[in-house]
């Protein structure tokens, strides 16, 4: 029952959010309550040790605004807004307190509730454009486009360099089907950023529906090209919030992300981070074995491998890592015992069929290789590493028209590895006799390649042709 | 009012503290009438524990007595006697099938007359083969139609327009007990894993030979070309050529809109047609889908659930497959925002003659204004009322009666007339908890007409699946489809449904029938289902 008392009071203190700046502080919210049981240890005690100056300080905005911080970071967005309404309440002209419980309606949805807490926070510094930002959003998500466009116009004017704002402008034009000059914005914000995602691919669905079809695929491919980028914020008080993040997995989170940008070592500390904090967190030391793998340092991948089977032995991906470390350092036996113990776990792991095949490959077992590379196809049929690996152990056994099927299914999509399958593609036909095929696809192997710069490839193709042509007798 | 007519069934996760991620996604129902008597029957989709020596009571939410394993089939009364009630008539037809049950399609595949159901499960599917006498039987092996990956929705669907239903299978992740994953909220809690912590399976397309057997064509039409851990499935012509294509809510992904290429073929087209992600380009987590033209523009628009902190898509079609998502202008971006949505159909609860939508709701992750709850998963389902042409949605959702005051972990949910009085009824699957019968009261609340056609093919395709029926009135157009998927893991009444609004005179009524010939009927009667056989009405030239 107080549990259901205590939710009613948070809902009744969220709804009148918006005119705190004029309540005075008998009105004060009290704190949340909260069951920190099953935090894990680190977060537990961070958090109550937060609670607790809240408490001892309770006049003090700082103290219950950085409580609400320390568990806006951890999700508890509802907590966190009546700790911002209570330092909101001791320091009406901060923009800190009262920008954060914007964001916090905001991500939650309550725009109507934000839209007043934002507009406040704008009041107290009407240059912070990520409020400004944040304010268009959510007028934009309740349909209200004057104020929105209003908004992102003025962020634009303030900063012409933000390419959130125009992102914004080109929303807005979207929604009044304003399409021309919504694909001017969103040009404008591909220009300022140019690996924005979300902008590339707007401006790809307003080119559609301009009927401009050859430009639309053209940003498509730049959104395929990076599709979660996007620019910088400049929020410097939300990149205070995420600080007080100390949890093992937003560290790792973080390596993560280090790794996709291919910045290894940076990653691989970041991951090291997160197992200091936990060390039990078992992904971590998953995804140390790649990590140290690519960088080269066996010993320590191998020491993640057995830290990570001794935290929970039940992980496919802890053996495939390990399996595809063990093929760099050419320990074969040890690798075909890493995949099949990975396919033991998840018989639907089509990269460890496929490793598994290549393996099986190298030592003469083509059948067996094969149907590990059917497994692998059967798993994700648009794997097309694996159709080309079967398409070449098909072709090695003379099975030509099998084999060239396979190799077929691999010439698309058209990146930079295609002039290297579309070449293969062209020996498996000048294997099988079929010498038109053959130069046909040759040829086209040898404009990809030339095309991309792809020199050593090149040269190869060449010699092949050239080997072709002087059997053939036919001019290049 | 489940229980008061006789609809009793709690939905077993067999869950024991691994957080395993099947326990918290399924389950499904169906609305069809298998016995052919007239009134719509409940199928319902059951879990189980994951190792089969555990023993179910000593689980973390054991089932109450008298709890029998396995799915159940509930037979509707309604016609015998006059009165909504319903028998567990499970043992006698042989479907109880027990594994851990996710979803379930229904569709009359050997075109005998009588719905066939198509059960997946996390684990080996199962076709049952409708006998026509009130029994089934489990003919998945002879059909070829097995799946053991982690199967979803599914869709019956003649996408080669010969007659016989071919059988499109949405499979999610690579999830293996052996290899569950320990993940934890943010807060440092066990919790259930994102599909980021798994990889997808693929999905599968059999094709109906016509002789009671299957050929698995999946890579062969294309359809192994992407990968995405599908949820919700519904074919429909988005592009309207005439074929049916294939939309597939993907999971914490790109959605899947696999276009129809006329000679046997898909190509997924999703992310050109601007079907694939939110408005801001990032993938989203869809969970159920529906497809029905709730602008009466003739054509069919796509709405998608998403997970909370998401809001669900109103992707609205230009009439040739191109799309733009209009969730926020029409008011439906901000009131689901706070929800994980699954089950939701088009359909007008109030047959005023405008597509409404129902969502039926439930985290997936602890909610944490729910912390020390015993299954803190609990969210309301929502009810949306189509206000007209470039009017916002008004969500009812407050003054749709008791049943939406719960707060369930709701996720299949079916659709369909249960009660014949013109009205269109919800069941509800909830996920660890009781399944909910949404009896339509809005007959008593107004006075507008309705209209319920049961189609009869003659060439195959018996109940005409696919179909697109037409009802013109006073100057205005109402298209519907005839089809038993959508939502998610559920199946729904295949007959089709019109609200008519204050008029009684329909001025036509055109039935695209799912080979592509259109045939016309005039002097239909409103307030009352008519069967629509093919070859009956005037032959309408067709426009392809």
């Amino acid at each position: 029952m107080r549990e259901r008392l205590s939710l009613l009071f948070l809902l009744f203190v969220a709804a009148g959010s918006s005119n705190f700046a004029a309540q005075s502080h008998s009105a004060l919210p009290e704190f949340p309550q909260l069951t920190l049981d099953n935090f894990s240890p680190g977060t537990r005690d961070q958090i109550e040790e937060a609670y607790s100056f809240a408490r001892s300080h309770a006049e003090d905005a700082g103290a219950s605004g950085k409580l609400g911080m320390v568990l806006q970071t951890y999700g508890l967005m509802q907590e966190a807004a009546i700790c911002y309404q209570r330092a909101m309440q001791l320091e009406p002209d901060s923009l800190r307190w009262t920008y954060y419980l914007g964001a916090v309606e905001a991500d939650q949805g309550h725009c109507d509730t934000a839209t007043a807490t934002l507009r406040l926070a704008l009041r107290i510094e009407p240059t912070y454009v990520p409020a400004k930002l944040r304010l268009a959003n959510c007028l934009l998500a309740s349909a209200d486009w004057d104020a929105s466009e209003k908004l992102y116009a003025e962020a634009a004017e303030q900063n012409p360099d933000n390419a959130d704002a125009y992102y914004g402008l080109g929303r807005v034009r979207t929604a009044r089907r304003d399409l021309p000059r919504a694909s001017e914005a969103f040009r404008k914000a591909t220009e300022l950023f140019p690996d924005f995602g979300a902008a590339h691919y707007a401006l790809a669905l307003t080119y559609r529906r301009l009927g401009k079809a050859h430009q639309a695929e053209e940003q498509l491919r730049l959104y395929q090209k990076n599709k979660t980028g996007v620019p910088p914020t400049g929020d410097s008080l939300m990149a205070a919030v995420r600080a007080l993040n100390h949890s093992a997995t937003y560290q790792m989170q973080y390596g993560t992300e280090l790794e996709r940008q291919g910045k290894l070592e940076e990653s691989a500390a970041a991951h090291e981070r997160a197992l200091e904090i936990d060390p039990n967190l078992v992904q971590a030391h998953i995804n140390l074995i790649e990590l140290y793998g690519e960088l080269g340092q066996f010993d320590k991948a191998e020491e993640h491998y057995r830290a990570a089977i001794r935290i929970d032995p039940g992980y496919a991906e802890t053996y495939y890592n390990y399996g595809v470390l063990l093929v760099g350092a050419e320990k074969f036996q040890l690798a075909e015992g890493a995949f099949r113990k990975t396919i033991e776990i998840n018989p639907y792991y089509a990269p460890a069929y496929n490793n598994l095949g290549y393996l099986l490959e190298r030592q003469g077992k083509f059948s067996e290789a094969e149907t590990e590379y059917r497994r692998a196809i059967e798993n994700k049929p648009n794997n097309r590493q694996a159709h080309f690996n079967l398409g070449r152990v098909l072709v090695n056994q003379k099975k030509y028209q099998e084999g060239i099927q396979e190799l077929e299914k691999t010439i698309e999509p058209e990146d930079d590895d295609t002039p290297r399958y579309i070449y293969a593609l062209g020996a498996a036909f000048a294997r099988s006799g079929d010498r038109q095929n053959a130069l046909r696809y040759l040829r086209q192997a040898r404009g990809g390649a030339a095309a991309r710069g792809q020199s050593a490839l090149l040269s190869s193709i060449e010699r092949d042709l050239h080997t072709l042509l002087e059997t053939s007798g036919t001019p290049q | 009012m489940a229980e008061e007519v006789g609809l009793k069934f709690h939905h077993f996760t067999g869950a024991i503290g691994e957080f395993y991620m099947p326990e918290i996604m399924g389950a499904g129902v169906a609305l069809f009438d298998y016995d052919n008597d007239g009134d719509l029957d409940i199928y319902l989709i059951q879990g189980t524990t994951f190792d089969p020596a555990q023993d179910p009571q000593r689980t973390k939410f054991p089932p109450a007595p008298p709890w029998k394993p396995g799915n159940r089939l509930f037979r509707n009364l309604l016609s015998e006697t006059g009165k909504l009630q319903f028998v567990d008539v499970t043992e006698k037809a042989g479907v109880g099938h027990i594994g851990y049950g996710m979803g379930v399609a229904v569709g009359d595949y050997d075109n005998d007359g009588f719905h066939d159901l198509y059960v997946t499960n996390f684990g080996h599917n199962v076709l049952y083969h409708n006998n026509g006498d009130g029994t089934f039987t489990d003919v998945t092996a002879k059909a070829g139609v097995d799946d053991p990956r982690w199967s979803t929705s599914a869709a019956w669907v003649d996408y080669d327009h010969d007659g016989h239903l071919d059988l499109f299978v949405a499979n999610y992740l690579d999830f293996t007990v052996k290899g569950n994953k320990h993940c934890l909220a943010s807060t440092g809690e066990r919790d259930y894993c994102t599909p980021k912590m798994y990889q997808p399976v693929p999905a599968r397309l059999f094709h109906n030979r016509g002789d009671g057997t299957f050929e698995d064509l999946t890579e062969a039409a294309g359809v192994g070309a992407a990968i995405g851990p599908g949820l919700g499935v519904v074919c429909a012509d988005f592009n309207g050529d005439g074929w049916p294509d294939i939309y597939v809510a993907n999971d914490g992904a790109a959605a899947h809109l696999w276009i129809n290429h006329r000679n046997g073929t898909f190509k997924e087209m999703s992310l050109l047609a601007g079907a694939a992600y939110s408005a801001d380009g990032l993938p989203q987590a869809g969970m159920g889908v529906t497809a029905g033209d709730f602008d009466g523009d003739g054509d069919e628009d796509i709405f998608k659930t998403n997970l909370t902190n998401e809001g669900a898509n109103l992707y609205v079609n230009d009439g040739r497959g191109n799309f733009y998502d209009a969730s926020g202008e029409l008011g439906l971006l901000l009131p689901t925002f706070p929800y994980t949505g699954f089950g939701t159909e088009w359909f007008d609860y109030d047959n005023d003659g405008r597509l409404d939508l129902f969502i039926a709701n439930g985290a997936v992750n602890r909610i944490e204004s729910l912390r020390g709850k015993l299954y803190p998963f609990g969210q309301p389902n929502q009810l949306f009322h189509n206000e007209g042409k470039g009017k916002k949605f008004c969500e009812m959702t407050s003054v749709a009666g008791p049943a939406f005051a719960l707060s369930e972990v709701s996720r299949g949910a079916a659709f369909g007339d249960i009660d014949n009085d013109g009205a269109v009824d919800i069941v509800v699957a909830n996920n660890n908890g009781p399944v909910r019968l949404l009896l339509n009261q809005s007959r008593s609340l107004n006075h507008n007409h309705w209209l319920l056609v049961q189609l009869e093919g003659s060439r195959g395709n018996r109940f005409g699946m696919g179909a697109t029926v037409e009802v013109r009135q006073r100057g205005r157009k109402l298209l519907r489809r005839a089809h038993t998927d959508s939502s998610y893991l559920s199946a729904n009444d295949i007959r089709v449904h019109f609200g008519l609004g204050e008029y009684t005179k329909i001025d036509e009524l055109i039935v695209r029938w799912p080979d592509g010939k259109r045939e016309s009927w005039d002097k239909i009667q409103a307030d009352r289902l008519v069967t629509i056989r093919q070859g009956t009405g005037k032959v309408v030239p067709t426009r392809d």
